[in-house]
């Protein structure tokens, strides 16, 4: 218990004060005349009070008591814990609070926090005998004395809410406490001062005054006792908004080198380097602009984010004085020594000669001619051994006519625009981190934070970028698991046996979905009116195997069992263009991003990969000795895939048409999709298991069970918020999910009652989905509210949905039953 | 019956349906020619591509009593052998399994 000097009397176990011996509290009661019953180990022994040396024993190994001084006198902190290995039985002596450092903490608290114990003065007289003394225990005559410092550094805390039962009482406690200057162990974190501010009155208001430190133990015993102080000390929150005063209202108080000799005194940040942190801080701190916080920073912390060094290396390079620029880099003596420090495999000469090429072509720039001759004959020769084609680039340079022309062939925008800093960046890659950071490094660490939480949310449906302040997880109810609407081809409406419905697609703007089938027409929906929108009639017979979309959304291209491929006009609905020289079935077909190529595959051993234009020229044959399946573009044309009948799979580079690799898999293949960071390859075999590809390093990444496979060609997919996911149909009609790096499935959903052949997630939205299957039907699958929206958009409308070129019928919730009307 | 493409043999001859040139069996893949069909002579292959299986029967055939089921090309429909599924008499058991194709309802795709 405590003996807050108020009267009160705190039951507290983490009062810092608990345990303390009684004649310490007992003075403080005499002050008030009020009954004390704390205890506290050690006393104050009246012959070191005369001394001005005020010894204080700490109750509990945990706690860390805070004396408050009077600017003349020395604070002797006894802790197990900052028992020096040199010196286990003494104590440890901090200076005086007369030193410089103390005295500014005091200036500062008293100027930045609110002054609520001013009222303090109104402390009763101390008692006679302590009149003279100035020790801390003596603090009773200080007191007096003091008073008037107090308040400051007691200010701060009334007023945050939390300590507010306590703030209460604060005002009079420092009279009573006086003369005690706080000490502040080094060990106090930045934002620790604000925590301290509190704590001036050392009794009464330990729990909230409970100085932090940044070891284990401290935190421990805090997270222990005051949850609520620790909603106004940031130093456990590091990033919650404080609306305390304390935050912010202590300037440059930062961290204090005090000189602390404590073992126990982490030098770490919660575990992280010290230096890293602050030096991060710092060049954050530049980034946004205050210049005044960072240099304030840097001069507490003692750390620079550059060494000047690197700083003059950078003057150097921005501002073309290329010799300084290779002294500062090598040092004086050319070879290394004295110069900046490297990364670890950094190669001095490799980043000299890129500076000697700067030089180069900045001369040249200048069309001096003769001087960049000199460079390149002088410098740059003698670096490059080996490498004479670099050489050879750049005297091919001397050729140019100007300097528009020499910008133009070395692709350089000049040294005006952003070369030299492009410079930089390249060169600092290999200057070690010790002495220079990357650009930008916090956001850098930040991005990556990001990116792995929203990797890891397993039903991430937001496409947003996730705030910093919390920990990002989507709620479940966001997925999409409900049916929206479900659409039917008319003849499956008119009542004859539904035919077979083989591949959905989206278009990319996400606003229609195409269907194909066993039937010979594709259908085209409207996916926000929930309306069929055209038909497309025109192969023979025996149904459409795949269809793409433009990249436009305007057209689409059926490939068909009728031996042709044909493009549409989504719009208008007529057919086109007939590619049709196949002596077998297209299978597949992409375009390009242009919009004006198309790519096919077909069984046709001679026309297995097949390029043409939209005016139906065949523009290009690749090689190709195996019947193709199934093709995938990836978005930035640098891959494309086609899928044999064979297990294998061959890989081009697109705009080189160069065949790059095979890959065999163990069973049928059923199709293929490339993610949109161009990345991975999602292949979908028969022996029910799917399988994630990284097209650059060729190997397997992640496999997805859970879907059944067989005879039937099953369609799978990635897509959703930050693509993570990937979805597949299955041969008993369910539709499956997973997460796309850990390969959890997720959910699956009753689909379909026969086989559910293929599904789609929109482009566009991460909310929605489509799969269609052999009972003929489409579902377009969404989550909760927006099914519930779309019904109560739909009710006033749903007297005039019927006609009978198609229909289409929504199911507000549930498992999907539809009644075919028409 | 959902999506299904076509399987594709590779080999030296193949022999296809005559209607639609789908695949149906490779050559090397007879066991005997000493068979007849309905229409003619007829081989009996181990295994035979792109077709569907009509309703088990029960038939008399020269050889004894079995029971087999019409085998169909799955593109067009047609009729182009038959497969045996039960032999009842030991020395015709060899068959079982195993599928007939009528040489007037093959051509030759290359």
């Amino acid at each position: 218990m405590l003996q807050t000097g108020l009267g009160e009397t705190q039951e507290d176990p983490d009062n810092w004060l608990a345990g303390h011996g009684d004649k310490w509290v007992s003075e403080l009661d005499g002050m008030n005349g009020s009954k004390t019953s704390s205890t506290l180990n050690d006393g104050i022994s009246t012959t070191e009070l005369e001394t001005r040396y005020l010894r204080l024993s700490f109750g509990q190994p945990s706690q860390l008591l805070i004396s408050y001084l009077e600017t003349v006198g020395t604070v002797v902190i006894d802790h197990p814990n900052l028992r020096t290995t040199s010196n286990p039985t003494h104590p440890v002596t901090f200076p005086t609070p007369a030193n410089k450092r103390s005295a500014h903490i005091l200036r500062e608290r008293a100027s930045a926090s609110s002054i609520q114990s001013r009222s303090a003065s109104d402390n009763p007289p101390p008692p006679p005998h302590l009149t003279s003394s100035t020790t801390a225990a003596a603090a009773r005559p200080n007191r007096d004395s003091l008073l008037p410092q107090l308040p400051p550094l007691l200010g701060p805390n009334p007023t945050p809410s939390v300590s507010d039962p306590r703030a209460a009482s604060t005002p009079p406690r420092p009279a009573q406490v006086l003369g005690r200057r706080r000490q502040r162990t080094g060990f106090d974190g930045e934002e620790a001062q604000e925590g301290e501010a509190p704590r001036n009155d050392a009794f009464g208001r330990s729990p909230k005054q409970k100085r932090r430190r940044l070891g284990s133990t401290m935190l421990a015993d805090i997270s222990r006792g005051e949850p609520s102080i620790r909603s106004s000390q940031p130093v456990s929150n590091g990033s919650r908004a404080s609306t305390s005063t304390q935050n912010g209202t202590m300037p440059s108080v930062s961290r204090h080198s005090w000189g602390l000799a404590g073992s126990g005194m982490d030098e770490t940040y919660f575990g992280h380097n010290r230096e890293e942190v602050s030096r991060i801080l710092i060049q954050a701190l530049h980034d946004l602009g205050h210049h005044a916080a960072a240099a304030m920073v840097e001069e507490d912390s003692g750390y620079q984010v550059e060494s000047p060094d690197v700083v003059a290396f950078r003057q150097a390079v921005l501002s073309g004085s290329w010799v300084k620029a290779e002294e500062v880099l090598c040092g004086k003596s050319g070879d290394g020594r004295g110069g900046l420090v490297l990364a670890p495999g950094a190669d001095r000469d490799t980043m000299r000669f890129r500076l000697r090429q700067q030089k180069f072509l900045e001369l040249l720039e200048q069309r001096e001619t003769a001087r960049a001759l000199a460079v390149l004959r002088n410098e740059l020769t003698p670096l490059c051994q080996q490498q004479h084609q670099a050489l050879h680039l750049l005297s091919r340079f001397l050729m140019c006519q100007d300097a528009d022309d020499l910008r133009t062939k070395a692709n350089w925008d000049g040294a005006n625009g952003q070369s030299r800093r492009v410079l930089l960046t390249q060169l600092s890659e290999s200057i070690s981190p010790s002495v220079m950071l990357s650009d930008h490094r916090l956001a850098t660490l930040l991005d990556d934070v990001k990116r792995s939480q929203m990797d890891r949310c397993l039903y991430h449906t937001s496409p947003e970028s996730p705030s910093l302040c919390v920990d990002h997880s989507c709620p479940r109810s966001r997925f999409p698991s409900k049916i929206m609407a479900e659409f039917s081809t008319p003849n499956a409406s008119s009542g004859r046996m539904a035919d077979e419905i083989w591949h959905v697609r989206f278009s990319p703007d996400g606003k229609r979905l195409a269907s194909c089938g066993s039937e010979d027409l594709a259908c085209v929906w409207d996916v926000e009116r929930l309306t069929l929108i055209t038909q497309l009639h025109g192969h023979m017979n025996r149904g459409i195997g795949s269809l793409a979309w433009s990249p436009d959304s305007k057209h689409l291209v059926t490939c068909g069992f009728d031996h042709t491929a044909r493009v549409w006009n989504t719009d208008t609905g007529e057919c086109i263009r007939i590619l049709g020289d196949f002596n077998t079935p297209v299978s597949s077909a992409v375009w390009t991003s242009d919009g004006q190529t198309i790519i096919t595959g077909s069984f046709d051993k001679d026309m297995s990969i097949c390029e043409w234009s939209l005016r139906g020229e065949r523009l290009h044959t690749w090689k190709a000795t195996y019947r193709t399946e199934d093709l995938a573009l990836s978005r930035d044309e640098r891959w494309l895939v086609a899928m044999d009948d064979q297990k294998r799979i061959h890989v081009y580079s697109f705009p080189t048409r160069e065949h790059l690799y095979d890959y065999e898999l163990n069973a049928r293949l059923t199709s293929l999709t490339i993610s949109r960071d161009n990345k991975f390859l999602l292949i979908n075999k028969a022996d029910s298991e799917a399988v994630l590809m990284d097209l650059e390093t060729r190997r397997i990444v992640q496999r997805y069970a859970g879907h059944r496979g067989g005879q039937y060609t099953i369609r799978s997919d990635v897509g959703g918020a930050n693509e993570n996911f990937v979805i597949s149909g299955s041969e008993d009609g369910r539709v499956c999910f997973w997460h796309k790096l850990t390969g959890l499935l997720i959910q699956d959903l009753e689909g379909h009652s026969d086989s559910c052949n293929a599904v789609a997630w929109s482009p566009v939205d991460p909310c929605m989905l489509a799969s269609g299957g052999d009972d003929g039907r489409i579902r377009i699958w969404s989550n909760v509210e927006r099914v519930r929206a779309a019904a109560a958009a739909a009710a006033p409308a749903a007297s005039g949905s019927r006609h009978t070129n198609g229909t289409t019928h929504r199911n507000s919730m549930g498992s999907g039953k539809s009644v075919s009307t028409g | 019956m959902g999506l299904m493409y076509n399987v594709y043999l590779n080999c030296a001859t193949i022999y296809g349906c005559k209607g639609c040139k789908t695949h149906l069996a490779d050559h090397d893949d007879i066991i005997s020619r000493n068979f007849r069909g309905q229409h003619g002579k007829a081989y009996l292959f181990n295994t035979v591509v792109n077709v569907d299986c009509g309703e088990p029967a029960e038939r008399n055939m020269t050889t004894g009593r079995h029971v087999v089921r019409d085998i169909l090309c799955r593109s067009c429909g047609q009729v182009v052998g038959w497969k045996y599924d039960k032999a009842y008499e030991s020395s015709e058991k060899y068959k079982e399994g195993k599928f007939i194709l009528e040489a007037e309802l093959l051509c030759t795709v290359s």
